[in-house]
């Protein structure tokens, strides 16, 4: 129970200061914890959105990543690898399938050179009989006239024989000519196939070289794109576990609010209790501090109360099941 | 289907820190400022597991699991109290009101995250 302060001067100034601190300056000083606190709560919140909003832009390009690489492994880029490469080989092997019938084509054109040849010696063969048969009718037609009157008969048949035969030795002469053009357009034809079919040769190697180089450009790109993938991938990881290792520190602003909450309550309470003190009387402030021991909630105010060190909160293991 | 999950504090600050840990292990979250608005947000809602602070203005962590409990489609719905509270009594009570689990803030993500995927079941 309060005791009656009496008329002494100095407790009268005591008193008066007491309401001072309880009634004035205690509210300023409510005040001002009331700014910090709402100023901290805005701060960090805004901090936990910003967390936030880079944990999911993380997040999403994480997976974006991950998607683009399939399963994230090598194995998706052998499978590209592998498609490509069956597929060029079935290129080439159209080329090469070309070539081969080209080759064909090559060879009948030879064979049909050497008929044209074998065509040309039937004709000079021709040409020379025809050319003896001449000569045979000259010496028949020598023998009609040396029979005279009785060889006139034979003579004009040796005369159409000898005719024929000059018919038949240019005939034989222009086929043999006719037989050599012949020839001479199957060699340039065969020429032409062959430069051509070596130029496609030449081409189907350089097209080889260029298949297998652009595969290998290929493997070298993919493989660098999964490289930087993979590192894109542990960055982010990284970071995402550096934000999960900040969350503990981002709860501080809880339990400060919670720590200045409970001062601000004692403080209306000590304003309270020095007003509502009967005049001439000291206010009872023993359950002030009774009260404000009951309203802790974290153990460093409770350290903090008993004169101990209350020290900074660190993330906690405590946690039990029921 | 990602499960619902309730985050009941009075710091808007420690709910979000709180929500972000869970959505990036794919969880749904809504939020309620105290026990009276966790009450009123829970009707019509399917929510699979809730977690609550102890010490809340309008109505605290405990009243407000025992007033939960009251609920037909909540009777059984696992809660994880997150509090600064460590004392053993304190435990006590969430334990009688019918709180599963008791975890200290500061808190660690990955230890929450076990703890709700202990008892966030199907």
């Amino acid at each position: 129970m309060a005791e009656p302060v009496g008329a002494d001067p100095v407790i009268g100034e005591l008193e008066s200061d007491l309401k001072l601190v309880a009634g004035t300056a205690a509210p300023i000083w409510k005040r001002q914890i009331s700014v910090v606190r709402q100023q901290a709560e805005v701060a960090i919140g805004e901090l936990v959105q910003r967390f936030s909003g880079l944990a999911s832009r993380l997040d999403a390009a994480v997976s974006t990543s991950g998607a683009a690489s399939a399963d994230g492994s090598q194995a998706a880029v052998d499978q590209v690898l592998k498609s490509s490469q069956s597929q060029l080989t079935q290129v080439l092997s159209g080329m090469s399938g070309a070539l081969e019938d080209k080759n064909k084509v090559l060879a009948q054109i030879r064979e049909l050179a050497s008929y044209a040849e074998d065509l040309r010696g039937m004709a000079t063969s021709v040409q020379q009989v025809a050319d003896q048969t001449n000569l045979l009718a000259l010496n028949a037609a020598i023998e009609a006239a040396r029979a005279g009157e009785a060889g006139r008969g034979f003579a004009v048949v040796a005369d159409e024989v000898r005719k024929l035969s000059t018919a038949s030795g240019d005939t034989g002469r222009k086929i043999a000519e006719k037989a050599q053009l012949v020839s001479d357009a199957i060699v340039r034809s065969a020429r032409m196939v062959e430069n051509s079919t070596s130029r496609d040769i030449e081409s189907f190697k350089t097209s080889e070289t260029s298949i297998q180089g652009v595969l290998s450009d290929f493997s070298r790109l993919l493989d660098v794109l999964e490289h930087s993938n993979a590192e894109l991938r542990h960055q982010a990881e990284g970071i995402q576990q550096e934000i999960a290792a900040t969350m503990p520190h981002l709860q501080f602003q809880d339990r400060i609010d919670q720590v200045l909450a409970h001062v601000c309550a004692s403080l209306d309470e000590l304003g309270e209790r020095v007003a509502s003190a009967p005049e001439g009387r000291a206010p009872d402030l023993k359950p002030l501090i009774d009260n404000l021991e009951r309203s802790y909630t974290t153990p460093e105010e409770r350290g903090n109360h008993a004169g101990g060190k209350g020290g900074q909160a660190a993330a906690s293991d405590d946690l039990v099941f029921f | 289907m990602a499960k619902t999950i309730m985050v009941v504090d009075d710091s808007s600050s420690l709910r979000q820190v709180v929500s972000l840990a869970l959505k990036s292990a794919g969880y749904d979250v809504f939020e309620a400022a105290d026990g009276k608005d966790a009450l009123s947000k829970l009707t019509g809602q399917k929510v699979h597991l809730v977690i609550s602070d102890v010490n809340m203005p309008n109505m605290d962590g405990i009243t407000f699991v025992k007033e939960m409990r009251k609920l037909a489609a909540y009777k059984f719905t696992p809660v994880i109290m997150l509090t600064t509270e460590n004392q053993e009594s304190k435990k006590a009570e969430g334990q009688a009101a019918g709180a599963k689990a008791w975890m200290v803030k500061p808190f660690k993500p990955d230890q929450m995250l076990m703890a709700v995927s202990k008892l966030c079941l199907p």
